[in-house]
This record gives structure tokens, sequence and C-alpha cells, in this order.
């Protein structure tokens, strides 16, 4: 490793001086964040020259500072109980979801009963809309968490139990032949090779389901909630008129959805997947 | 033979036995959908180093993976020790065309993969790992992941990896298939040294005819499918052998005589499935 380090280091002193990473980094920044700022510029003059009606659609100077407000004691913390809760629940349905997905997923994958027998029955469920379960969630379940969490939940089992049985049965099978030769058997198998040679399905199974139980999350508190949560907290603010807070609840969602990619997901793959080859670079 | 006669005693034990195997192939219906293998009888004997050469396709890599007791034969009787194959097991270590190592595992962490599900200790694990990475010439290289690697590094991760938990029987499926011209001929004068040095016998697939007589105690060729001994000859030339060598050469022009046909009728028969198919579609 370090003659590979040494022979990288000679041949990049001879091409152009590389440039600090700290600026790199900078630069990219700025050219994500210009875009956005541009929308934002032009919403705010649309806004204050009075194009759109300015109390449905409030300038963004004053969307920050009243989203600034509800983050102080002023505002009583709202949104970062909001967003607590929300995250609470999404991560309680995740976890449901990882935990009943992948067994059954790798059962699917790997055992041809279990593949009969639930094939039908996830090809029924599937084009259900999570969302349209919402009112009998509530029935069974009650207005609180559990209806959330349920339907975050349900519209995470899906992409879970596909991609974990897609990447099991993807799975280049002399890998398991030589796991096999040397001696592993069963649980050792299963957990030493099986489940690592399929992660990278896995994982794109757990990020859509993520994904897509932020979005369901967001409607389901809007119905179910009895109180906080940031899809809560939109649907209650209409309720009140308090324009600036529901885009506010809206900043929220883009921001913490933002972070949940770039700051779970990223650095998830970079130490697995990445790391080991098993995901092309771009 | 005689400048190895002292490192590699000869032997008359039977190794592996293969009498009457068949392997038949099935389609989801449980349809016979292709005959690898009919009736295939051979003895290899312990220590010995036996190439299995015939054309692309006719089931040699199937009658591997039938000793490594991953597939199951569909009659007939493999023996390995005297004992009839019932899957894949300890005494047997395989290696891949394309190196099929584990690719979340470091080059340390795959060759000592055997050993720790052996249950070795783990500084024992550590050292044995250690020698075999150094044996096949890595070492420097234990820490890197295999994508890192190039292919003719990754193959000889595969080599130490088969080796390090000590089967006694080597089962190599056309490993250098995928190597370059240069990089194969360095790996076939290791191998060929690895061998004098483990005492170990080998079964080693190939369709190179010079591969074969590089390495081979004794070749046996295969015929087209459904795939057969169609001649075993002995290859009693010195090592290290040369490409350049006369007797070697007569000998290839010898088995490509008799592989030629074979070739010929394995592409035909491939020629009319593709005509089939594209009739039928």
């Amino acid at each position: 490793m370090a003659r590979q380090a040494t022979a990288v280091g000679a041949q990049l002193a001879l091409g152009p001086r590389p440039r600090r990473p700290w600026l790199a980094r900078l630069e990219s920044t700025a050219a994500f964040l210009f875009p956005i700022l541009v929308l934002i510029g032009a919403w705010e003059v649309v806004s204050r020259v009075g194009l759109v009606n300015p109390i449905l659609m409030p300038p963004p100077s004053r969307v920050f500072s009243e989203t600034l407000r509800y983050m102080t004691p002023a505002g009583g913390w709202l949104l970062w109980h909001d967003a607590g809760m929300s995250a609470y629940r999404l991560l309680a349905g995740s976890v449901l979801a990882v935990v009943v997905g992948i067994p059954l997923g790798m059962g699917i994958g790997m055992v041809p009963a279990i593949y009969r027998f639930f094939t039908p029955i996830l090809s029924i469920l599937l084009p259900i809309p999570s969302l349209a379960w919402v009112p009998i969630v509530i029935l069974w379940l009650g207005i609180g968490d559990a209806t959330p969490i349920f339907i975050v939940f349900l519209s995470g089992i899906f992409p879970i139990v596909y991609n974990t049985s897609a990447g099991a049965r993807s799975m280049d099978y002399r890998l398991i032949w030589a796991a096999q030769t040397m001696g592993a058997r069963n649980l050792r198998l299963f957990l030493g090779v099986i489940l690592p040679g399929s992660l990278g399905h896995i994982v794109t199974g757990v990020k859509l389901a993520v994904g897509g139980g932020w979005r369901s999350l967001v409607a389901a508190e809007m119905l179910a909630a009895s109180m906080f949560g940031l899809g809560f907290r939109i649907f209650q603010a209409k309720g009140f008129m308090q324009i600036e807070l529901m885009y506010a609840g809206i900043i929220w969602l883009a921001v913490l959805g933002f972070l949940l990619e770039n700051g779970v997901f990223v650095p998830l793959e970079t130490s697995t997947l990445r790391r080991w080859g098993m995901l092309r670079e771009l | 033979m005689e400048t190895n006669a002292v490192a590699r005693p000869p032997s008359t034990v039977p190794k592996v036995e293969a009498m009457g195997v068949q392997k038949v192939f099935y389609d989801r219906l449980r349809r016979p959908l292709v005959c690898a293998i009919r009736d295939l009888n051979l003895e290899v004997r312990q220590r010995e180093f036996a190439v299995l050469l015939g054309p692309s396709g006719c089931g040699k890599s199937t009658f591997l993976h039938l000793v490594a007791g991953v597939e199951k034969a569909s009659g007939g009787q493999l023996l390995v020790d005297g004992q009839p194959v019932q899957g894949p097991g300890r005494d047997r270590g395989i290696v891949f065309q394309e190196h099929a190592l584990f690719p979340w595992k470091s080059v340390l962490g795959n060759v000592r993969y055997g050993l720790d599900v052996g249950g070795v200790p783990r500084q024992r694990a550590n050292e044995t790992a250690l020698h075999f990475i150094n044996l096949v010439g890595l070492t420097g290289f234990e820490q890197a992941y295999p994508h890192t690697l190039s292919g003719g590094m990754k193959q000889r991760v595969a080599i130490a990896r088969a080796l390090a938990y000590d089967p006694d029987l080597l089962l190599m499926d056309e490993p250098f298939g995928a190597l370059d011209a240069q990089t194969r001929a360095f790996m076939i004068d290791d191998l060929a040294r690895i061998h004098a040095e483990t005492l170990k016998t080998v079964l080693f697939v190939t369709h190179s005819v010079e591969e074969a007589l590089l390495l081979a105690d004794r070749i046996f060729i295969f015929s087209a499918r459904p795939c057969q001994v169609k001649k075993v000859l002995s290859v009693d030339l010195p090592r290290p052998r040369q490409v350049v060598d006369a007797r070697l050469r007569d000998l290839q022009t010898e088995i490509m005589a008799i592989l030629s046909p074979e070739v010929k009728r394995m592409l035909d028969a491939e020629n009319k499935a593709i005509s089939a198919a594209g009739a039928g579609g």
C-alpha cells in the first residue's frame, strides 16, 4: 500500500500543482448553492413588487425570520419539537421495515418455497399507495404516533423486500461456493457472505424505503398525528392562517431530507460499498 | 520427471475416481435441458497435477463443480479419497476463473477466511495467511481491498486463499483464463513451483493446450458435450518446462489433432442451436 501511495504522489507531482482541497470544496459548495440562491432571490423580488399575492407567497426574508423565531424560545422551540417528533416516527417506522423486510427479502431471494408463497401476496399489495391505508390504520391504531409509524413501515417494506431479494438472487454464487468449500455453513455463511454480498441492493432498498417513508410520513401526520410533527404543523398552521409557519415546515422538510441523504446514506455507502469497490464512482 | 522425483514422489493411490458420472441440467419444469456429462470415467492419483483439457463449454468445469461438491451428479459414482462426494468440504479448495474474492474483505481477510471458519486461533491464522500471501508474492498488499488490485494479483490472492486452509485437493477452474499472456506465463511458473512445494493434488481445468503441457503430469482430453474422456496423456517432460521445447511442441501437435474435431463438433452444435433459436424467434 505504501508503495502505491508513493507512486500516486510522484504522479501528481509531475502534473499541474494540485489545488488546496478546502478551496475545491468551497467551490463545489458555491456551485451547488448558487442556483438555489438565484431562485430564492427571484422569489423575494416577485413577492416584494407584488407580482404574486404576498400573503400567500410571503417573501423568503420574512419566511426565514419567522422560521428562526419558531426555532427559539419566542416561538416555543416549535419547529424543533416538530422535527424531533417526525424524525422519531420516521426512524421507528424505518427500523421496523428493515427488521421485517431484510429477513423476508432474504428468504424470498433464497428459498423457492418462500418465494412462491410471498410473490403473489406482494404483487397485489404493491400497487396500493400506502396512504390509502391511513383511514383504516387510524381505526386500528388511533390518532397518535402509532399510525404514522405504521404508514412509514408500510411504505418502506416493499422496496426493502424487493431489493433485498434481488440482491440475494443476483449475488455471485461463486462467492457462496468458495465459502462453502472453506467450510462455512448456515448462519456463518449467511451473515459473513450472503448478507454483505447483497449489501449493495439492501442499501438501495433502505434508501428508497426511508425516502418514501419520509413522504408518506408527512401526509400521515396531517391526517393522524395528535400533536407535533412537521406534517401536522403544516396542516395545523393552515387552520390559523400562519402562512409563514407553513413555509417554515416545508423548508425544514427539505433540509432534513437533504441531511438524511447526505449525512446518513452517503457516509454509510462511502464506508462500505465504495471502500470495497462494490459501487462505481461517478 | 527425474528432477522432481525427490520432491514429489510418484503415487498410485487414487485421489479422485469418477465411474460413469453423469450430469444433466433441468429447466424450471424439471425437463432435461442439457446433458453436460455422460458416462465420465477417470482416475486422478494422489499428488498428481491433472489437467482436464477440452473445448469451451464441454462440461469440464461442471465436472470440477461436482468434485467440489457444490453441484450434485445426476448419476454414477464420484469418489474423493475413496469416499463418495457429499457436498462441499474443507479437504477440497477451489479457484475460479475470475477470482471470486470477497470484495468486502481485505487481501488478508480473504486469505484468512478459511482459517477463521476452521476455528484457527487469530494469531496463528494471521501467521499462516501471511505465509501464503508471501508465497504468491503479495507481501505488502495485506490490507488492500480486491478491487484495488490487478487481475493477476487478484488471482494470486484467490490461489493463496484456496491454499491457506490446507486442503489436500486443489480444484482450479480456468484460473488463468482472464489474464494477459505475460501475467499468465508468470502465474504458470508460480503454480508449478507451488505445486512442487506443497505436495497437493491439483485438478486443473483449461482449454489452453500450452497451459496443459506446461503444468500437467497427465492430461485428460475431454470430448465435446456431453463430455467424456477421449484420451489420457502422460507428460514426462522435465521441469521447469519451456514452450519452445521440441518434445513439448510434438505433444502439442498430437493434442491438437485429437482436440480439433471436438472443438469443431462443439462449434457446429452451437451454430445449430443459434440458427434454431433464430428460426424459432
